[in-house]
Formats: C-alpha cells, sequence, structure tokens
C-alpha cells in the first residue's frame, strides 16, 4: 500500500516512491525520444523498460502483463507512457504528487498534441453508460488552463499514466486485443472497479502525436468499448445496457445511412461480430475482475455523461443541417437581403412547424379520415403495384385502364414501410414538412426575411388552396406540394458549372418531381406555368423556361403509365369536380391589386403581384366549367405556390412613398385573407379534412365473408358521402366498392365500360320497384352487400322485397345482405375459385368455363370468351389472370429506373456551387 | 414590359373569372322517374283441414307466374305456374305447406293483374282479395266488434325485412285505437293475427288503419258471426271511391268511410237508384282519424254509392242480414275495362256491374280461360246488374263496356257471401 503523505513526494526529502517507466512501442516509431524524455524527467525514473519491441539498452518485454507480472515489492508505480508521447519534465513529479495527495490508483497527464502544442487532445474524459467517450473538447480546442483542475475522471488516455504497481499486477495491465482508446476506458473502468481512484492531474503535461491511432479501424474502438462494457457492468446492468446501447447505435446507423454514409452500420456489425468472436475471453476476463470488485456499477455511473454522447453528437449534426436549410446565404436578386429578422430564421421556423402541427395533429399522431379521395393505403400494396404496372385495375367492375399513379406511390410507402399502419400519416406528414421548409427555402431563395418567408410556407401549406382541397377530402392534392418548392428552388438557383454538380441539380429537380407528379399527374404543367412567369418577370433568362422542361419531363415519365392509359376527357374532367368556390368580386380584386401591385409595389411589391396573378391563374383554370378533379389538384399546387409568394412577397414589402403604401395595404389585406383559413384549421386538427366516414363501417363484409371471399358492395347515397368518385343513376349517385372497405386504390373510378352500363340499367330499373328480388338482379355483378347511406329513390325497391336481408348495424346506415349473392369468380362445374385483387385461381378443370364478373376485355386468359357484359375464360390452368400491357409495364420501369438514378444523382458528393 | 404584361395577364384574367359564377359543389341528382307499377301482389291466405285453397290471377298477358308462401320465417316457393294466353290462372294452396293464415306472394310477367284467394271449406267459401305493393297507410271500413261477432285481423309479411306496424282506429265513439297494438312487430316472412274485438269490444261500426313505421305488410280482417264469415283487405287511401250495392238479400246496407287525411276533409256520398242518382244524398266534413257512417237502408234500392272528398280516406260497404255478413272497400273509379279474379273459382259466382252513367250499357263478361264463351248484358243506367257465372272461368273474368262501369263479384248459390272487386285497366 502506498504511504499516505501530506507533502509532496517531489519536494526533497519527502518519502521517494520508485517508479518504473513502461514505454510502448508502436509500429514504426522509433521509441528514443520518449525514452530521452523520460530519463530526462526531474522526479528521477528507477528503470525504464520498453514494451512490444526489443531494446538493446533497456529490458524489453513482448506486452505490459508479462511486465507487470515481473514487479515486485521495489516498484511502486508504473508510468505507462506511449512511443510517440514526449513528456514535459515535471510531468512525471505531477502524476506521483497528484497520486500521493489524493490517494489515486491511476492518474493521467494532460496530453496536448504534438504538432501543436498549444491544442489539447485529451485531459481526462468521461463515457456514457455505453462506454461512447466524451472528452467536453471542442475540436482544435486551445488549452487556456480552462481544464486544470485535478479531478476524477471515467478514464484517462493510456498515452500517459501512472498507476500503481500493485493495481497494474492485479489487473495485468490494459487489454492488448483493445484499441488504444478503448483501452483507456477500459483500464481505468477496471481500475475502478477495483477500488481505485482514476483521475487526472492537468499539472502534468505530454506532447502526443497521435501516432498511436494511425491504422486503428474505427470499428476496432467501438469493438473495444463493448468489451469493456461487457467485462465492467454487472448483469443487471448488461441486461439493459447491451439491448439498449445496440439499438441506439443501429438506429445512429441506419441514420446515417440515410444521409449516404453506410460505414457506421458496417463498424456497428463488425464490432458486434468481433465481441461475438471474443466471448469466451471477455467472459473469462470478466470472471477475474468480479474477484477484483469492490464497489458497484454506481461508481461508475457517477463519472458517467447521461444520455447518449453518439445521439447527442447526431442532434447538434441535425441541428446544423438545419440551421443550414434554413438560413440559406444564397439568394437570387429578386431584392435586396432582407433586414435579419430580430427573432431569427430557427424561431419562425419552429413557430411555423408548431402551427402546422397543431393543424394537423390529428393526422401526424393519429391517422387519416376514411372519407373522399382521402382513404386508407392498400392492403396487398404488392398486389397494387403489379396491377398499376399494365396489370388490371379491379375498381367498380374493373378495366384496363391504369389506377391512378398516387395509388402506386401509397403502395410503394407501404410495402416499404412492410405494411404499417402508420404508414398514410407518416406520408402525409413528411409531405407538409418538406412542402413547408421547401416553400421557405423557395422564398428565401427569392430575398425574403425569416418572417415574410415562414409565413408564406404556412399559406403554402394550410392556405386557402390547401383548404379547398381538403374541404374536398383530396389527399393528393394535399401532399402533392410536398416536392414542388424544391423543384423551384433547384430551377431558379443559378445554373451550376461542374457537371457533378449539374446532374446533382438534375437529380434533385427530377427526384422531387416523382412524389409530385404521381399525385397529381398534370403538374408538370403547373411546373412550365411558374417558369413562364418567372420569365415574364423578368427574373430569370429563357434558359430557365428550358430547365423547366427537365422536371416537367421527368413528371410526365412518373405518371406515365396513368397518362398513357387514359383519354384526355378522363384526365380533364373525370373524378367529379372540385372547386375552390371564390365569388367572381374577389377574383377580379386580386388580379386588379395584383395588377396594381407588379407595376408600383415595388420589389417584395412584385413577387407579391406576381403569386397573386399565379394564384388568379389557378382559381380560372378551376372554374373552367367541365375539369374535373386532376385539374382541380393541379390549380390546388399552382394557387398554392402562387398564394405563399403573394403572402410572402405581401409581408416583405417596403412602403416608401404613397403608391406603394396603398399597394402594401392591399397587398396585406389579401395575404390576411389567405392567412385566415390557416386559424379555421386549427380547432380540427386534420389539415380541413372532413370527419371520418368509412374507417371500419364496412368491415362486417369480411366478417361475415363466405369462403369464396367478401365480393363487392354496392354503395347508395349522397355525393358527398361517398368515398372517392361515383357514378350517376336517376336521381342518385352510387358505386362500388371491394369487400372490406373502401382503398385508396378504389377511389378513382374508371371510365364506364359495358358491364358498368348494365349495372346502370339494372338499378333504374331497380328504381322502379316493380319487382320484389332486386338480389337476384344484382347477383351477376358479384354485389353481395348493399349499402345506403343517405335519401335514394330505392325506398320501395328495397322495402317491398324477399331477397335482400337487412342487416341491424347502425343507426347510420342501412345495409342488406344479398341472399341471392354469386361470388366474383364462378365456374360451371361448381368448384370454388377464388379472387385475389387482380385474378382468379381455382381447381383446375379441362372441361370448365370460369365466369369472372368484371367488365369484359379481350386480356383476360386463357381462351377468352365474352360472356354478356362480363368474361369468360378456360379453367383448365386453374388460374385466372390479366395478359400484361407492355407498354404500361415499361413505362413503370421507366418511372423506377428515372427515380433510381436521381436519388443515386443526389448522392453525387458536389463541388463548390457558385 | 414585364408590367405591361402582368397588367395584361391581370385584365384578360379578371375578365374571363368574372362572367362565370364559380361552381358550387354538384348537387345530388334528381330523380326523374318515380316507382313504377308492382309486378307482384300479395294476399292473405288461410288452409285449414278440409280447405282448398285457390291463387286466381286475370291479367293482360301470358307468362311465368311465380307463387311463394311464408312459413317459419322463410318464403317457399308453391309452384312456377303459367298465366294462360287469355290471362288466367288458378293456383292450388293446399300443399304449400300453409297452416292457418299465411302470406302468398305472387310474381308476375306484368303490373296489370287482379289477384284473389279463394278458399272451399267446411263452412262454404271465402275470397280474399290480392294486392300489389303495400302502402305506407291503408285502411278497412265497415267491420264490427258487437256481442257475437268475432273479429279478427290478419298482418302478412312476405318481404325479407321486418315490418312495424301501428293499428288505429275510428269508431261510434270517435277516435278508438287500442294501445296494444300501437306498435306491432311482424317479422320477415311471416304472418300474425289478432283478436281485435278483444281489443275493442262493442264497437258497432269500426274502422281499422294501418301505418306502416317500418317495413310493409299487408292485412285483413275477417268478421264472422251469425253463421257467416266476411273478409275484406285493407286498401289503400284514395279521395274518390265507387261502391257497388248487390242484392243478396241483405236486411241493411251502410256505408262507412274512414279519414286518414292529416286535417279535416270535406266529402259527399252520392246514391244510385231505381235508374237514378241522388247527387249528395249526404255530405259533411270529417275529422283526421274520424269515422262516418251512412245508413243506406232507407234507400229503396240502392245500385251503387260514390263517395268524393276532399282528402285521402277508405270506404267500406258492409251488407248485413239473417245469416249474413259481407264487406267490400270498393275502387276508386269507374272504367270500361276490368279484369276481376275470382269469380268462377272453385264455384259459381255472380259478376254484379253497376252503371254510373245516364244511359245503358252494353257489357261482355269473358272468363280469362282460353276457349271460353264470353256473355253479353245490357246494364240500364244508374243502376247495377246481376251476371251470373259458372265455375271454370280459369281464374276470373275479362269485364268490358262501351262506357264506364263498377264491377264486384259475390259467391252464387247456397253459403256464405264472399264480396270482391277487380282491377281497371288503364287504356
Amino acid at each position: 500500500m502506498v504511504p499516505a503523505s501530506t507533502t509532496d513526494p517531489a519536494e526533497p526529502g519527502s518519502p521517494s516512491l520508485t517508479v518504473v517507466a513502461a514505454v510502448l512501442a508502436l509500429p514504426g516509431v522509433d521509441v528514443a525520444d520518449a525514452v530521452d524524455a523520460v530519463a530526462g524527467q526531474v522526479y528521477e525514473v528507477g528503470r525504464i523498460v520498453v514494451i512490444g519491441a526489443e531494446s538493446d539498452e533497456f529490458d524489453s518485454f513482448p506486452d505490459l502483463r508479462r511486465f507487470a507480472a515481473t514487479l515486485g515489492p521495489d516498484t511502486d508505480l508504473v508510468w505507462v507512457i506511449h512511443g510517440d508521447a514526449r513528456p514535459r519534465p515535471d510531468a512525471l513529479g505531477a502524476l506521483v504528487a497528484e497520486l500521493v495527495r489524493n490517494e489515486a490508483s491511476v492518474v493521467g497527464s494532460k496530453v496536448l498534441r504534438a504538432d501543436r502544442e498549444e491544442l489539447l487532445e485529451s485531459v481526462g474524459a468521461a463515457t456514457d453508460v455505453y462506454g461512447e467517450p466524451y472528452t467536453g473538447l471542442d475540436e482544435d480546442e486551445m488549452d487556456l488552463q480552462q481544464y486544470d483542475v485535478v479531478r476524477d475522471v471515467a478514464f484517462v488516455l493510456g498515452v500517459s499514466m501512472l498507476v500503481r504497481r500493485d493495481l497494474l499486477r492485479g489487473l495485468k495491465g490494459p487489454d492488448e486485443l483493445l484499441a488504444p482508446t478503448a483501452a483507456g476506458i477500459d483500464f481505468s473502468q477496471r481500475a475502478r472497479i477495483a477500488g481505485g481512484r482514476v483521475m487526472v492531474a492537468p499539472s502534468s503535461e505530454v506532447l502526443h502525436q497521435g501516432r498511436c491511432r494511425h491504422g486503428v479501424a474505427p470499428w476496432r474502438e467501438q469493438a473495444g468499448r463493448m468489451r469493456a462494457m461487457l467485462k465492467a457492468y454487472r448483469l443487471i446492468t448488461l441486461v439493459w445496457v447491451v439491448p439498449v446501447g445496440f439499438l441506439l447505435y443501429l438506429a445512429d446507423a441506419i441514420f446515417q445511412l440515410l444521409l449516404g454514409r453506410p460505414r457506421p452500420l458496417g463498424q456497428l456489425l463488425a464490432a458486434t461480430a468481433w465481441n461475438l468472436v471474443h466471448l469466451p475471453s471477455t467472459l473469462l476476463a470478466r470472471r477475474a475482475l468480479a474477484s477484483l470488485r469492490v464497489v458497484g456499477d454506481e461508481e461508475l455511473f457517477r463519472y458517467q455523461v447521461s444520455g447518449s454522447v453518439r445521439w447527442r453528437e447526431r442532434a447538434d449534426e441535425i441541428d446544423e443541417r438545419f440551421g443550414s436549410i434554413i438560413d440559406e446565404e444564397t439568394e437570387i436578386g429578386m431584392a435586396e437581403p432582407a433586414a435579419p429578422s430580430a427573432r431569427g430564421p430557427v424561431a419562425a421556423a419552429l413557430l411555423a412547424l408548431v402551427v402546422v402541427g397543431l393543424a394537423a395533429r390529428g393526422i401526424w399522431f393519429g391517422r387519416l379520415p376514411a372519407v373522399g379521395f382521402t382513404l386508407p393505403f392498400p392492403t396487398d400494396p404488392a398486389a397494387v403495384l403489379a396491377s398499376y404496372a399494365g396489370g388490371w385495375n379491379p375498381t367498380g367492375l374493373g378495366s384496363p385502364q391504369p389506377l391512378h399513379p398516387a395509388v402506386a406511390l401509397a403502395s410503394a410507402v407501404k410495402f416499404l414501410t412492410f405494411g404499417w399502419d402508420g404508414a398514410e400519416a407518416l406520408l402525409t406528414a413528411g409531405a407538409m414538412i418538406l412542402a413547408l421548409f421547401g416553400t421557405a427555402r423557395l422564398t428565401g431563395r427569392l430575398g425574403l426575411g425569416p418572417a415574410a418567408r415562414y409565413a408564406a410556407a404556412v399559406v403554402a401549406v394550410l392556405g386557402p388552396f390547401a383548404a379547398a382541397a381538403g374541404s374536398a377530402a383530396y389527399w393528393p392534392a394535399l401532399v402533392g406540394l410536398s416536392g414542388l418548392p424544391w423543384v423551384l428552388d433547384a430551377m431558379i438557383r443559378p445554373w451550376p458549372s461542374g457537371w457533378r454538380a449539374r446532374i446533382r441539380r438534375v437529380s434533385v429537380m427530377v427526384l422531387g418531381m416523382a412524389p409530385v407528379a404521381t399525385l397529381v399527374p398534370l403538374a408538370p404543367v403547373v411546373v412550365v406555368i411558374v417558369a413562364v412567369a418567372g420569365v415574364v418577370a423578368g427574373r430569370r433568362r429563357w434558359a430557365a423556361l428550358g430547365r423547366s422542361l427537365v422536371p416537367a419531363a421527368a413528371g410526365v415519365v412518373f405518371a406515365g403509365v396513368y397518362l398513357l392509359g387514359v383519354s384526355p376527357s378522363v384526365l380533364l374532367d373525370g373524378g367529379g369536380p372540385a372547386d375552390l368556390g371564390v365569388q367572381p368580386v374577389w377574383l377580379a380584386v386580386t388580379f386588379g391589386a395584383a395588377a396594381l401591385a407588379v407595376i408600383r409595389g415595388g420589389r417584395g411589391g412584385e413577387l407579391a403581384g406576381w403569386g397573386a396573378l399565379l394564384a388568379g391563374v389557378a382559381l380560372v383554370a378551376d372554374g373552367v366549367p367541365g375539369t374535373g378533379t386532376e385539374v382541380a389538384a393541379a390549380a390546388t399546387l399552382l394557387g398554392s405556390t402562387g398564394a405563399a409568394l403573394m403572402v410572402g412577397g405581401a409581408f416583405d414589402m417596403g412602403a416608401v412613398d404613397r403608391w406603394r403604401r396603398f399597394v402594401h395595404a392591399l397587398a396585406v389585406l389579401a395575404a390576411l385573407f389567405a392567412l385566415v383559413p390557416v386559424a379555421a384549421a386549427i380547432p380540427g386538427g386534420r389539415a380541413y379534412l372532413p370527419d371520418d366516414v368509412w374507417s371500419d363501417r364496412l368491415a362486417f363484409s369480411t366478417a361475415l365473408a363466405p369462403a369464396t371471399g367478401p365480393d363487392r358492395i354496392l354503395l347508395l347515397g349522397d355525393r358527398g358521402t361517398m368515398p372517392g368518385a361515383v357514378r350517376e343513376g336517376d336521381g342518385f349517385v352510387y358505386r362500388l366498392v371491394a369487400g372490406g372497405g373502401p382503398t385508396l386504390d378504389e377511389a378513382w373510378l374508371p371510365a364506364e365500360r359495358v358491364g358498368d352500363r348494365a349495372l346502370d340499367a339494372t338499378l333504374a330499373r331497380l328504381a322502379l320497384a316493380e319487382g320484389v328480388r332486386p338480389g337476384a338482379a344484382l347477383a351477376p355483378f358479384a354485389i353481395r352487400w348493399i349499402v345506403v347511406a343517405g335519401d335514394t329513390p330505392f325506398t320501395d325497391a328495397f322495402t317491398n322485397q324477399v331477397d335482400l336481408a337487412p342487416v341491424p348495424l347502425g343507426p347510420d346506415l342501412a345495409v342488406y345482405r344479398n341472399e341471392a349473392a354469386e361470388p366474383r369468380v364462378t365456374a360451371s362445374d361448381g368448384s370454388a375459385w377464388t379472387w385475389a385483387y387482380a385474378s382468379a385461381s381455382g381447381p383446375a378443370s379441362d372441361g370448365a368455363r370460369v365466369r369472372i364478373a368484371d367488365n369484359a376485355d379481350g386480356r383476360w386468359r386463357p381462351d377468352w370468351v365474352r360472356d354478356d357484359w362480363a368474361n369468360s375464360v378456360s379453367g383448365r390452368t386453374g388460374e385466372a389472370w390479366v395478359a400484361t400491357d407492355p407498354l404500361a409495364r415499361t413505362a413503370a420501369w421507366a418511372a423506377l429506373g428515372l427515380a433510381l438514378f436521381a436519388l443515386a444523382g443526389t448522392a453525387i458528393r458536389q463541388r463548390e456551387e457558385p | 414590359m414585364r408590367r405591361t404584361v402582368a397588367l395584361i395577364v391581370g385584365a384578360a384574367l379578371a375578365f374571363a373569372a368574372w362572367p362565370s359564377p364559380p361552381p358550387t359543389s354538384l348537387p345530388d341528382p334528381v330523380p326523374t322517374q318515380t316507382v313504377g307499377q308492382a309486378r307482384f301482389v300479395t294476399c292473405v291466405a288461410r288452409a285449414d283441414r278440409g280447405s282448398d285453397p285457390l291463387l286466381a290471377v286475370a291479367a293482360n298477358r301470358s307468362g311465368p307466374l311465380g307463387v311463394s308462401v311464408t312459413g317459419a320465417g322463410e318464403l317457399r316457393p308453391v309452384a312456377d305456374a303459367t298465366i294462360g294466353a287469355a290471362g288466367g290462372a288458378v293456383v292450388p294452396l293446399a300443399d304449400s305447406g300453409l297452416v292457418g293464415f299465411g302470406t302468398v306472394l305472387a310474381e308476375l310477367p306484368t303490373d296489370v293483374v287482379d289477384g284473389a284467394v279463394v278458399s272451399r271449406g267446411e263452412r262454404g267459401r271465402t275470397t280474399r282479395r290480392c294486392l300489389g305493393r303495400p302502402e305506407p297507410v291503408m285502411a278497412l271500413s265497415g267491420v264490427s266488434s258487437l256481442d257475437g261477432e268475432r273479429l279478427t285481423i290478419v298482418l302478412g309479411n312476405p318481404f325479407a325485412a321486418d315490418a312495424v306496424v301501428a293499428v288505429t282506429g275510428a269508431s261510434e265513439v270517435g277516435e278508438d285505437s287500442p294501445g296494444e297494438l300501437a306498435s306491432v312487430l311482424v317479422p320477415a316472412r311471416s304472418t300474425i293475427t289478432a283478436e281485435l274485438g278483444r281489443f275493442l269490444p262493442l264497437r258497432e261500426y269500426l274502422s281499422v288503419v294501418l301505418t306502416a313505421e317500418r317495413g310493409a305488410v299487408v292485412g285483413l280482417l275477417a268478421q264472422a258471426g251469425d253463421g257467416d264469415v266476411a273478409t275484406a283487405s285493407f286498401a289503400s287511401p284514395a279521395a274518390d271511391w265507387w261502391l257497388t250495392v248487390p242484392d243478396v238479400g241483405q236486411q241493411s246496407a251502410t256505408l262507412t268511410f274512414v279519414s286518414v287525411a292529416p286535417t279535416e276533409v270535406e266529402y259527399q256520398v252520392d246514391v244510385y237508384e231505381g235508374g237514378g242518382l241522388d247527387a249528395g244524398f249526404e255530405t259533411g266534413r270529417v275529422a283526421p282519424g274520424r269515422q262516418v257512417v251512412v245508413d243506406l237502408s232507407e234507400v229503396a234500392a240502392p245500385a251503387g254509392v260514390r263517395v268524393t272528398a276532399t282528402g285521402p280516406i277508405v270506404a267500406g260497404l258492409s251488407l248485413a242480414g239473417e245469416h249474413l255478413r259481407a264487406l267490400s272497400p270498393g275502387v276508386n273509379a269507374p272504367g270500361d275495362r276490368w279484369l276481376v279474379a275470382g269469380p268462377g273459382v272453385g264455384g259459381p259466382s255472380v259478376l254484379w256491374v253497376l252503371n254510373p252513367g245516364p244511359d245503358a250499357l252494353d257489357v261482355v263478361v269473358q272468363p280469362v280461360r282460353s276457349g271460353a264463351q264470353a256473355q253479353m248484358v245490357q246494364v240500364p243506367a244508374s243502376t247495377v246488374a246481376p251476371v251470373p257465372v259458372t265455375s271454370g272461368s280459369g281464374g276470373g273474368y275479362l269485364v268490358e263496356a262501351v262506357g264506364d262501369v263498377v264491377v264486384m263479384w259475390t259467391f252464387g248459390g247456397e253459403g256464405p257471401t264472399g264480396f270482391g272487386t277487380g282491377t281497371l285497366l288503364d287504356e
């Protein structure tokens, strides 16, 4: 036991402790300098040994463990020092003094960089509970003696540490398997567990070349920290630290993977594998330490930082990235750079995020309501994707017309999230956040200040156009805005000079267009309109208009399957109308004010004016008689962008003369008018979306389905209650949905075909209520359920009838089970065939004909024959399918390939951009 | 330049936007067609030991005839018969599985049809008229629950949905509704009966109204007493009623009608007698839910009665005598072509043809059986002429006249006096 002393052992006359210096040789490092520095210490070293290399002058040992075994009572202390370190002459004396004074067992030196002696490398360090080191030092932090306090620490670097001989022998030295830093952590932890104090003596300074870290893979350090944790902690601590730590590091690795850094994942896996391989020796070392244990894990916790160091670094990185996004310095000279806001961009961003979050909290933290065109994602996304790419569209009575591309996007998200129920909310929330920050970025590039740009962003996401789309429950328009401002931002930025940067820019435009065009197929038109407006406004050259064709063309590719498969009339007027309901007088006022703002509003007023004009174009386009949901959705995108520019410009105008003050007032009025819906959205918390109507309401059809499947449900009622598009009858609207409830893939009804007309005629006859068997009349259409929501002319028909059994499921719906129902797929030999999204299967039979109650189409296989309005195929193969449309399949692959190419293109590291 | 462009664009957009008002949300489509005529008839039937119920159909075209009966919550097909070329069909119901009262549903290829169930039993023959699509409000007037009279109400529901019916009434005391029958559940595909006389005893003149709160039912009232049974089906309200008064040896003839209008109704009763018309025989007002009783006994030889009201009513004619009970709800308009189902089925019958016009009319009576002989009679003005017909009509008769007439029929020969009417063929 080292005797306690109240005097400084370095002082003359004090009891002298014998110190043996063990210089650790490193590959490629000449230890002579270190040896000379050790020999030149003021506090004399009793003996110098070299560890890990042969020496002619000094005793040498292969490792510290074997050296420690040779130590006898004539040695009190061992000074372990790296061969690439150069201690100052008084370093040892300071170590000895502090060790004696504090009755420590391990004392480390302050380590400075040998190449820049004023910079700190280590002054002792802490760790988190997972062993991640935390020095507390900034990068290239100067030594201003700000850390010169003798204190207990979690660990000291093995660069220079003074250890009691008995402790060194007992612990058998540092773990030779571990990388340098991990070895220091491990040794310090073991020392503390054995009852020793681990301290740092900043008065002992050592210059370190850092050669010991050369060639050490980061995963080795991570592996070493894992091993140190496994050796040190008790089992009760390991039970939670090991799994939690692994998950934390895994999450970090995945996060970094998303940022294009795959190495952390590989390091984690390698470190884990290394520990599994060395688990036997770890367990042996753990057992050895257990015999020395004097204190519990709490003694280790005392010197650890809370939380995770790794995730703290990640949070700092996110904060830094966030700041670089919202505080973009590069501006296009639309206006003089706005005067910096007193609150700054971060505060404005947070406030905008809070407003949008409040207005959409029911969606972000709950689920989307099932109403209108806002419906749950498909439950079999793989089948839907196959159907989209040239297969059969099973909506209604089926059609070769492709599904809407929004369905493909939703199915892809659902597929990639393994069918997670929160995929809808995730996509919606993500889209709104992207739209918010994208618009802020875009308006910031146009020269607006933080408050103005975030007001603009909130209007883009929650303004009158979004309000109209939300009230109509047209979900694709709400989330379609997500990528548009990023595309526009990439368009209006100065064109870079290097090919790498140009590829990356094009990739950003293309990738940003992917969600926009799939959700709103007419979005390419919007991009071109905005580009034209920019050119006319004089802000960009005609080349910018040409570059706008890139995302526009990409949008056409992304929506290509759909655009190839529908007629222009379906594209322009299909889906039913959706209007924005603005009175003409307000349009005229807006246009007048906009024109005036452009002419006399100054730079900010120009932006507001052009934004108002864009919004006006959207309103007029939407008001064209006969246009449908696609035009309305495109108008929503254009109008939201225009309204955002209008509001941003209005709030950032300077009023320097009478005309400009007048225009400013008009612009502010218009902006306030656009902001009113934002406040109206907050109480509901669903971003204007109506109440849920169809969630789980039709689940009975699955629960009560026969073995052949749930078949179809005929919905009758009012237009406002129907999910998605409807067909019109005489005095009623109706549509078919698949059993189980409407999903997004059923929202858009394809153009009418022969079977649809037959059903329409049947319903017209049923409404006359002449017969008593409406169920038998509807049976050929595979309608098993009739649901009536609202007033219809079928009251008499469904009262005086004998084959529709009422099912009492609640006061709001009248549900009838068709007792005469036939399955969607029937075989002439009576065998049981089942329907699977867009195909059918059953027992193979050469002589059987299989009737498929879908619109007749010659692509059905095998051996298709038309059966009135339906299909008849041979049952010889046991399968019934639709031959793939090669053009649609090619278009789908082209879209996917383009998206992947663009994704890869965004990862190209860019040079300096102008 | 750009400012000029902005001004032009703004003006153009304003011009484009101004004339067209923004489209509001599309309204729901408004129906352009009303409910059509029913291609089915329903009626209450009864099968007892020894009875032989027959469904008689007279239609304006031939075709398939699907007959089903209710029982134990099911609607069981009885027979797939065919309406002959002459438009008639008779379907035996004895082996249909009917036990006691049940409901018959006949599905037809046409909406121009008359149907009736004629039963032959130990106590003679009875007839019950079939109706098309049941109405939400139906009534029957002219029954009695005096001592010695047994009054049974039968409610039949052949459809797939349960029905809930409110049974209300009017009598000489005014509104007279049995509380126990304020909400009666008639399960799907079933028939229920109740002794109405137990709830409303000792009523000399009683009208019963059925109001379907949910679903649809067909109704029947059977009044048994003094050795005779009178049955009548509930009828839909109308503002105009024509009733023929046959001479079957009754000692009294009473017209009763009940108002189902929500407000007070004015009425006028015209009586055809002895070749003349006594217009305005009785006039007055009737309150909602009340009935009017008109004693026709004082009329020497009443041939027919017309009741005209300013609101919906249901009228009935009850004949009483020694061992005689008869009820008939009448028809809503005279016409020159009638299908009458029932006469000549299961035995001889008598067609009674009322000529309300000022001139005598020639009337041709043709059985709805292929190859059957027609007969022609002349009916003097404002009189009712009996036309005896034999059995074997094939289901009923087609009655055609050169002017508007009202047709009903009774059983001929000995036994209870059934009352039946027909269906007017539209032009």
